[in-house]
């Protein structure tokens, strides 16, 4: 009995034992070995022999792909899809359209398509193609992107007409003035009709478009893999195959980088500035691309408050927001003062110098104070959390609550979580919001609607309460000139009125930040991510 | 009937209240968190203009412009009939989310429950076989350090040496089976210090009962009476945090899934209370109280398996 005992006790041990032993063979085996498909050998960050067969992986904070729920499947930044008209930096160019004409009044428009535009499915592009795709926008299918519609991208529609196979005729109910704006980009995807349901207008597997990459691989929250469509129209992509990582982490999509196991980062607040920087000072295998973005930062009033309401204590925050300094110091001399709305990325930017200028603040915040009878007003600042991470905006909040401390504002900042913001703002239980935006098209007309007009969308519902009736009559003017020239005479006008009135503060217009490992070159920011066809292995 | 179906029988029925309260629960949880999920749909950058037409068209589409009681039946009604419903920031079946993201937490679960059982238990009974020793000294402060350092911390920690230093394993995702294995390391490490010392105390409680002196009296070494005697009595309150700590992850890691990249159950919950996704968090809240139903029914059952006293006697009658 003792003798078995003892056995028993010896197995046991030898169990203990080989416990410990299992435990670190796990972690050996397993572990520590050079995971399968991150091709760290080759991602070392020095150029090797190299050939654009080789994927180049990129990683991003979403996933590029959507999938057939979204209206538009995919990232612009992806290639796959095309539309009618691109908008490159404010300038609009012809994409899948090559031409378009209207008539003088504005209500008649011809587009023109490109002949040699083919699916990667082997569909060629053609007038019945575009106007399927435009009667499938009809299916009120949601993006996260921004919304697609019928009415949106063509409003009041009349009808719309097949010339010949390579033209089309929309005609319309009302003016419309800049159509060619208004269709750019994410206003006109195309696809090819056999990927997609006419009933539903749901893309039943991968988009197919006519882009100069296709989806040949896409798993869910991890990547997407595309290739090349070497058919392409244009000028072909150079590298083979991109992966784009979706790595929603900021600290981890640097370590990723730092690692090798990405090449570069894309999409809007892939990285910091800061880090960006950071980085290129510390380490000689990355560098720093930076383009010129669409998105301001601005300080918005919520003009409903008693103070707020009055121009002087407006234009006070306006003198006392040192634009240069918060350029220079929080923002390593990278972004540049903005006192226009319109960022220069718009073709109808007006150029505007406004001055720093704290004894006058001082002087104007006091005449307002005095006349409410108040030594200080207290007024609450809030961020959404987001914007606050993306854009470095809680420093430059921090240095705004010092600085407006000495116009006798006590300010209070509360960064918020997205839902948690735009239910402040709807509440209107705020004074002032620090927020990065940029114009919804090429034509500013319908933002200056949105956030300046009495009835606009964003002023009454985010509770902005901005009203000044030469502004109203203004877009109301704008609105009924056909000459684009005349338009930027009155978007002049506006531009000025809002300068002159402080009806925000735009502090400075944002860059996009590229980052990339110097193993790839021309890596170029573009409107919507950066240009994959243009980037390949160096040298 | 053994007392054995009887139990189970009795939790299957306890399961239909739980189940619907827990139901009442996510779906009150969703309607009461501040957001509107409509104006998250319509303008999820918080930069685009909407007319109240717009609006009250997609709250119609949304099922969100109804009583909330008529909208929890429709969405109980979705329920039975297997449904969870769409995202109405994705537009993607939530079910089928699911059903891809539970094997990716399930395996993350599964992995980082192998790595505190073997070490937790394991430097457990070390601990209480050294008692007062060297080891133990030193597997003591290792342990309180492990269940002390926060789990992002941990994560930062070991993304920097293993895969930016060494580059031996992925920064994230899960292309490669190596992508496991920081994320559950991380998830294990403060549970394997939890872990050691709760088998080491309970073994010790053990090691203080009769039964145990009875055996030293008869010249069984020490380490025999904790292996062979006391450790089986001692797993219980160890089985039941590693029950609980099975049920966290396999609910949903968030922290740790979204550091890693990895498109779980606990990163689409973020999502999902990050763009006010009523349905997804719904379903979510609903689908971990699931887990912890029937993860508390296996680890009674389990409980039954090792303590003879408790199959004969106390819980299953």
């Amino acid at each position: 009995m003792k003798k078995a005992q003892m056995k028993k006790a010896q197995m046991k041990k030898r169990v203990f034992g080989a416990f410990f032993v299992m435990a670190a063979a796990l972690v050996l085996g397993t572990g520590c070995k050079t995971p399968k498909g991150t091709d760290s050998d080759r991602q070392t960050g020095k150029a090797q022999n190299r050939n654009d067969e080789e994927e180049v992986v990129i990683a991003a904070y979403r996933d590029a792909v959507q999938g057939s729920g979204d209206a538009f499947y995919c990232w612009e930044g992806a290639y796959v899809w095309e539309a009618l008209t691109a908008n490159n930096g404010g300038v609009i160019e012809p994409w899948l359209a090559r031409s378009w004409e209207h008539d003088d009044a504005y209500r008649e428009w011809i587009f023109h398509l490109r002949q040699d535009a083919y699916f990667t499915d082997g569909v060629q592009f053609d007038a019945d193609v575009c106007l399927e795709n435009i009667e499938r926008w009809t299916h009120g299918i949601p993006s996260v992107y921004t919304s697609l519609s019928v009415e949106k991208s063509f409003p009041n529609l009349e009808k719309m007409e097949k010339v010949d196979d390579y033209t089309v005729k929309f005609t319309f109910k009302e003016p419309v003035t800049t159509l060619e704006y208004i269709l750019s980009d994410y206003g006109s995807p195309m696809f090819s009709p056999r990927c997609f349901h006419k009933e539903t207008g749901v893309i039943s597997d991968y988009a197919i478009g006519t882009g100069p990459y296709k989806i040949v691989e896409h798993v869910d929250s991890q990547y997407v893999l595309l290739e090349r469509n070497d058919d392409y129209y244009g000028e072909p992509g150079k590298v083979k195959r991109f992966r784009i990582r979706c790595i929603p982490d900021a600290q981890t999509r640097i370590s990723a980088l730092k690692a090798g196991e990405v090449m570069g980062l894309a999409d809007n607040g892939a990285i910091t500035m800061d880090a960006a920087k950071n980085l290129c000072d510390t380490d000689e295998n990355f560098s720093m691309d930076s383009t010129k973005s669409h998105m301001t930062e601005y300080i918005m009033f919520n003009c409903s408050n008693e103070f707020l309401a009055d121009r002087r204590m407006r234009e006070a925050f306006n003198l006392a927001t040192d634009r240069e300094s918060i350029c220079q110091v929080l923002y390593n001399g990278l972004l540049e003062p903005a006192y226009s709305f319109l960022s220069p990325q718009s073709v109808f930017h007006l150029d505007l110098k406004g001055e720093y200028n704290m004894e006058k603040a001082k002087a104007l915040a006091k005449e307002v104070l005095d006349e409410k009878l108040a030594d200080r007003a207290d007024m609450t600042m809030i961020i959404r959390a987001g914007t606050a991470s993306d854009y470095n905006c809680k420093a430059v909040a921090e240095y705004l609550k010092q600085v407006y401390s000495e116009l006798g504002v006590n300010m209070d900042i509360e960064i918020l979580d997205s839902a948690v913001y735009k239910e402040r703002q709807k509440e209107g239980t705020y004074d002032l919001t620090l927020t990065v935006f940029g114009i919804n098209n090429a034509d500013p007309i319908s933002t200056f609607k949105q956030y300046f007009a009495a009835g606009g969308n964003s002023n009454r519902l985010l509770n902005y309460n901005y009203y000044n009736a030469a502004i109203d009559e203004l877009i109301a003017r704008a609105s009924a000139i056909g000459d684009m020239e005349e338009r930027r005479k009155v978007y002049d006008e506006i531009q000025t009125i809002l300068f002159e009135d402080s009806a925000c503060v735009p502090i400075c217009y944002q860059i996009n930040v590229n980052i990339h490992n110097k193993a790839i070159e021309n890596y170029a920011g573009r409107t919507f991510g950066v240009g994959l066809p243009t980037i390949s292995w160096a040298e | 009937m053994t007392a054995l179906m009887r139990y189970l029988l009795k939790k299957s029925a306890l399961l239909l209240p739980v189940f619907l309260g827990v139901s009442i629960m996510a779906f009150a949880l969703g309607v009461m968190s501040p957001g509107d999920p409509v104006d998250q749909m319509l303008n999820p950058n918080g930069n685009e203009s909407y007319s109240q037409e717009e609006y009250e068209e997609a709250a119609a589409r949304m099922g969100l412009d109804k009583p909330i009681c008529v909208q929890y039946a429709n969405w109980l009604n979705q329920l039975l009939h297997g449904d969870l419903g769409r995202s109405f920031f994705t537009n993607k079946s939530i079910m089928e989310q699911l059903s891809r993201r539970i094997p990716i937490s399930a395996r993350l679960a599964a992995l980082s429950m192998i790595f505190t059982i073997l070490f937790g238990v394991g430097f457990g009974v070390w601990m209480a076989v050294y008692k007062d020793r060297m080891p133990d000294h030193i597997l003591s402060l290792c342990s309180t350090t492990a269940l002390s350092v926060p789990g992002f911390w941990i994560a930062i920690i070991l993304i920097y040496w293993f895969a930016e230093r060494w580059k031996l394993l992925p920064t994230s995702g899960i292309t490669s089976p190596a992508g496991y294995l920081l994320p559950s390391i991380t998830l294990a490490l403060p549970s394997i210090g939890v872990c050691a010392r709760l088998t080491r105390s309970s073994i010790l409680d053990e090691i203080g009962r009769q039964y145990v002196t009875v055996a030293l009296s008869k010249g069984l070494s020490r380490r025999q009476v904790v292996m062979c005697h006391a450790f089986a009595n001692a797993l219980i309150p160890v089985v039941t945090y590693l029950g609980t700590h099975m049920a966290g992850i396999l609910g949903g890691a968030s922290v740790v899934e979204t550091v890693f990249a990895i498109p779980g159950v606990g990163s689409y919950a973020i999502l999902a209370v990050q763009s006010r996704d009523y349905y997804v968090v719904q379903a979510y809240v609903l689908f971990s109280g699931a887990v912890y139903v029937v993860v508390n029914v296996l680890t009674d059952l389990f409980y039954m398996a090792v303590d003879p006293r408790i199959r004969r006697g106390g819980m299953f009658k």
